[in-house]
């Protein structure tokens, strides 16, 4: 859901950007558009302006006998810089203004032509002028020269006259017609030059050099005037811009097309936007809903419309000094499987009902469905004018020989309650209280104790499992050995070997029963035999007697343990044969074909097999007589009461009959006093063991006490 | 406001000098100081050229903006066959060099850079001893910000060139209305128009912006080396058609022509007065008219007088 608001997010924002790109994008393409045709146009125009300028220009060179280049100059350089310009506009060389960018070099081509025509028009028409200026001026020298009233002279001043007057006119006129006159006259010129001498002659001559020069340029300067107003380069800057002006509207009409394209697509996305928007306003309506609907059935159970064990939770943190009683149908089970789930789940339903009507109202107590048939009552212990007890044993007596009406049918339901004000575990304790009221027979209800705690019992288990390891691991594991009496030698003739964890220095010793529960829950019996039997190996090596070690199924039947302790009666071939296995009767002993064959395989060193605490409750004759064993040891549970207990003196006897007739020798354990002694000394036991005998002891105790 | 200013001034200026045929110098002139001033120590600086014995300011000396040789001297003492050119002024030229071959003053910088018997220089040294010599490169780096080359040495002698007006001659003084010339000046200004010279000697430097014919009426004699329009274009009528030149400061940059054939004004009056109109100037005519050329001699330009950084 994250995912999908985040993903949502991103698009609106891309959507955003893509709007935003495209009305940026548009404005800067029209933009760049409109300053680059304005750039264009404007440059075009002033091209245009300035040809015709530059034509102005010409004309008033030509008209005016001194006039400055410099203007004509400017003009022809900013003309230059202009079609520069346009030549590299960025919008000209696009592929739409190819035909316009061709116009304009053409034009650039033919300006150059043009300029060059402009300076030798200048250098003609200055050679011109210098002559038109020049003549007059000689016309007046003339007249210093020539003798008006002389006839020759006067033809010749007319004659001057007569050139002067007709190049005024030609060149005032632009008018070549003269020139055939002029050439004419040129004639009468060079024919009159010899009549004179000196000063005469050499002005004439001057005279005739300047009219040459006139004959010999105007004609051209003229033509090539003409042709400077005339040139094809005027009508072709109103085709260029005609041309420019066609493209940019196409370009115009191409780019507005291209933003609508780009405008629809944004209101697509504008429309996907609002559509995404829409969706997940829906979707937030719903998840809200759902929401409500969640929190609705987590703190409802909705088969009791009690409260849940969520809204326990929740409840309990509120309270100062909370109580709980869980209340617990005894055998539901069986209502279930008996009349079906549905009838089950209608039992519930019904007390759920008749818990509101039972719980004493000044409990201010809250209910709850803790799950299965599992309820909850929650109240607040301070200010009440009595102690939770009470209202335990109350609302048991509420609650029994009660009928529920489930369905069709009519129950009556036992309860089990259980109930405790251990704040912080507070629901954990009070079902620690229901089982303790429920594994003892006759209570229907208990409030939490310390000692109900199997915390502390597996606290204490994992202390002691660390000492196990320590004892295992610094040797402290040791046997003590208690002698067993052979009643017809009269003397010690066996021990058996007991583990004892000497702790502080030996000062303290751990008896087997305080840590072998923990050491088969934690896989260390293995061990503990083994360390056993290897140390009762060694003083076996010194002692002439016979040991037994205790050994169980387990170890027996596992594949490592067995094949160590082969392994040490192989080291200690020598006196393996003084150790008897003592095989523990117990819910392990299964599996006898692997027990048979250690039996078979140990008595190779020579050792023997005793049966411990036979009797006790397990043993099974049939199975026992099938093993190959030598000594039976009789369950000290029934030995130590067998001077007053008729039951146990009989079961002996039977095992004692069993065994004589099996042909294996009996030990009576627990001979704990003279009573017992002198009862299992007349049944006939082989051999007798027991603190009135002898503790067990770390050292060897070849005498007896008494 | 300033629309106003510039309205009186256009017709205050249309008033002073009719038909634009004739115009003063501007007083001051725009250009970029700091590329001008690198541009000035260019100018004066003999390394570029390779024998480091020839600067810009050598021919272009700051007293006339050309030398009083007839021809000028290269690297190794080699002279040349042409008459330097004042570079006063030279950026209102329309055309730069004799024959006209430098479209502008930049262009015109790189010629005598590279002439074998100018400078004698190439691109590749020039940059090489620009870069080489930290201040330039330093120069370079802060006013075009990159690594100083030719191209942009062209453009900073270029730039200080620009600033070599010689404003507030006599004459000019005299266009904007502020004295009256004496007679014999007015009377070879009046010669000056009347004579057909202002035809070709026009605009703001009289001159410097046609090309004309020297020799029109009596020819002038044409060389083969001569640094005319034929040595561009190689056509016949080209020959002996040169830029007209500057007749501002003429007074200060004798000898004249491109070949440097007239070692005084008197000379050079009555040489062109022979090739292009024909006949001999009077004494009195020539006095008039060296009295009238005397007036166009300006003020030595600013920076010249500014001290070098």
């Amino acid at each position: 859901m994250k995912q999908g608001l985040v993903s949502r997010i991103l698009i609106a924002i891309l959507a955003l950007g893509v709007g935003l790109g495209i009305f940026i994008h548009n404005d800067r393409t029209l933009k760049k558009f409109f300053r680059e045709t304005l750039g264009t146009r404007s440059a075009l125009q002033m091209l245009q302006a300035d040809i015709y300028a530059l034509k102005g220009e010409i004309l008033q060179n030509a008209s005016f006998l001194y006039y400055s280049y410099d203007p004509l100059n400017r003009l022809i350089t900013e003309t230059e810089q202009t079609l520069q310009r346009l030549r590299n506009s960025p919008q000209l060389q696009l592929p739409l203004y190819s035909t316009c960018l061709r116009a304009v070099d053409g034009f650039f081509n033919s300006f150059e032509n043009y300029s060059r025509k402009i300076q030798r028009f200048l250098t003609l028409n200055a050679s011109l002028k210098n002559s038109i200026i020049y003549i007059p001026t000689l016309q007046l020298r003339a007249h210093t020269l020539f003798d008006g009233e002389d006839p020759h002279d006067r033809d010749t001043l007319l004659l001057l006259s007569r050139i002067d007057a007709t190049i005024f006119l030609a060149r005032n006129a632009q008018d070549t017609d003269f020139l055939s006159d002029l050439e004419l006259y040129r004639r009468s010129l060079v024919e009159m030059i010899p009549k004179y001498q000196g000063k005469r002659r050499r002005l004439l001559t001057t005279y005739k050099k300047h009219l040459n020069q006139f004959l010999q340029g105007f004609a051209d300067y003229t033509r090539t005037l003409q042709e400077l107003l005339h040139d094809p380069l005027y009508q072709r800057i109103p085709q260029v811009i005609q041309l420019f002006q066609k493209r940019s509207g196409r370009e115009l009409y191409a780019l507005s097309q291209h933003g609508q394209i780009l405008l629809l697509l944004y209101f697509f996305a504008l429309a996907l936007l609002f559509f995404f928007m829409i969706r997940s306003y829906q979707e937030n309506l719903y998840l809200r809903r759902l929401k409500e609907e969640l929190e609705e059935a987590l703190m409802t159970d909705p088969l009791t419309h009690l409260g849940s064990r969520y809204a326990y939770r929740i409840r309990k943190k509120s309270l100062p000094k909370p109580v709980l009683f869980l209340i617990n149908i005894d055998r539901f089970k069986y209502i279930n499987e008996y009349y079906g789930t549905y009838v089950g789940d209608q039992t519930l339903a019904a007390l759920a009902e008749k818990l509101r009507e039972t719980v004493p109202p000044e409990l201010g107590a809250t209910l709850y469905r803790m799950g299965g048939d599992d309820f909850g009552l929650l109240f607040d212990k301070s200010d009440l004018p009595h102690p939770p007890i009470h209202y335990l044993k109350e609302c048991y007596s509420r609650l029994r020989h009660t009928l529920i009406q489930a369905g069709d049918f009519q129950i009556e339901l036992d309860y089990t309650l259980g109930a405790s004000d251990q704040k912080g575990w507070l629901f954990e304790t009070a079902d620690m209280a229901l089982k303790a009221a429920k594994s003892s027979p006759g209570t229907h209800y208990m409030f939490y104790k310390l000692e109900m705690d199997k915390r502390r019992e597996i606290a204490r288990n994992i202390q002691m499992l660390h000492r196990i390891r320590e004892a295992i691991d610094t040797e402290s594991l040791v046997p003590y050995f208690q002698p067993i009496y052979d009643r017809r030698l009269k003397r010690v003739t066996k021990f058996e070997a007991l583990a004892r964890i000497e702790l502080d220095g030996s000062r303290e010793v751990l008896h087997p029963y305080s840590f072998i529960h923990a050491a088969t829950e934690a896989k260390l019996s293995g061990e503990i035999t083994l360390k056993i039997l290897r140390k009762t190996l060694e003083v076996a090596q010194n002692n002439p007697y016979d040991f037994s070690v205790n050994i169980t199924p387990g170890n027996i039947l596992d594949p490592d343990d067995r094949e160590e302790i082969l392994k040490l009666l192989q080291s200690h071939r020598n006196c393996a044969r003084q150790i008897v296995f003592e095989i523990l009767e117990s819910e392990e002993f299964r599996d006898y074909e692997g027990i048979t064959d250690f039996i078979r395989t140990v008595k190779r060193f020579g050792c023997r097999i005793a049966i411990d605490d036979f009797g006790s409750g397990y043993s099974n004759f049939e199975k026992i007589l099938k093993l190959d064993i030598d000594l039976l040891k009789i369950d000290g549970g029934l030995i130590k009461k067998i001077d007053h207990d008729r039951h146990a003196e009989l079961i002996v006897r039977t095992i004692l009959e069993f065994a004589h007739h099996a042909g294996w020798r009996t030990v009576a354990e627990f001979v704990h006093s003279k009573a017992v002694y002198d009862k299992t000394s007349e049944m006939g036991f082989d051999m007798l063991q027991g603190y009135y005998l002898g503790k067990p002891a770390k050292s060897l105790q070849t005498e007896v006490i008494f | 406001m300033k629309l106003l200013a510039l309205c009186i001034t256009l017709a205050v200026t249309s008033l002073s000098w009719a038909n634009h045929t004739l115009e003063p110098l501007p007083r001051t002139i725009q250009y970029d100081r700091d590329k001008a001033a690198l541009g000035k120590r260019l100018f004066f600086d003999p390394r570029l050229s390779k024998d480091g014995t020839v600067a810009c300011v050598n021919c272009h000396t700051p007293q006339n903006g050309a030398d009083n040789r007839r021809y000028s001297i290269g690297i190794q003492d080699r002279e040349g066959h042409i008459n330097s050119p004042t570079v006063f002024n030279s950026a209102f030229n329309f055309r730069l060099m004799w024959s006209g071959r430098a479209r502008n003053l930049s262009e015109q910088v790189r010629m005598p850079v590279h002439n074998p018997i100018e400078m004698a220089m190439d691109e590749s040294r020039i940059n090489r001893y620009l870069t080489g010599t930290p201040s330039y490169e330093e120069a370079f780096r802060r006013i075009y910000h990159r690594p100083a080359n030719f191209g942009d040495m062209s453009d900073a002698i270029a730039e200080f060139e620009k600033a070599l007006i010689t404003p507030d001659s006599r004459f000019d003084r005299f266009l904007r209305g502020e004295i009256d010339l004496k007679p014999l000046e007015k009377q070879g200004y009046h010669l000056f128009k009347r004579l057909g010279c202002i035809t070709c000697h026009n605009g703001i430097n009289l001159g410097g912006n046609s090309f004309q014919k020297m020799g029109l009426i009596n020819p002038y004699t044409w060389r083969a080396d001569n640094p005319d329009r034929f040595s561009l274009t190689r056509q016949p009528a080209d020959k002996n058609i040169y830029r007209v030149p500057t007749l501002r400061n003429i007074a200060l940059t004798a000898p004249y022509f491109h070949d440097g054939s007239a070692p005084t004004l008197e000379v050079a009056l009555k040489k062109m007065a022979y090739h292009n109109l024909g006949f001999d100037l009077s004494p009195r005519e020539v006095k008039a008219l060296v009295a009238f050329l005397k007036t166009l001699t300006g003020k030595q330009p600013e920076i010249l007088k500014e001290k070098s950084p």
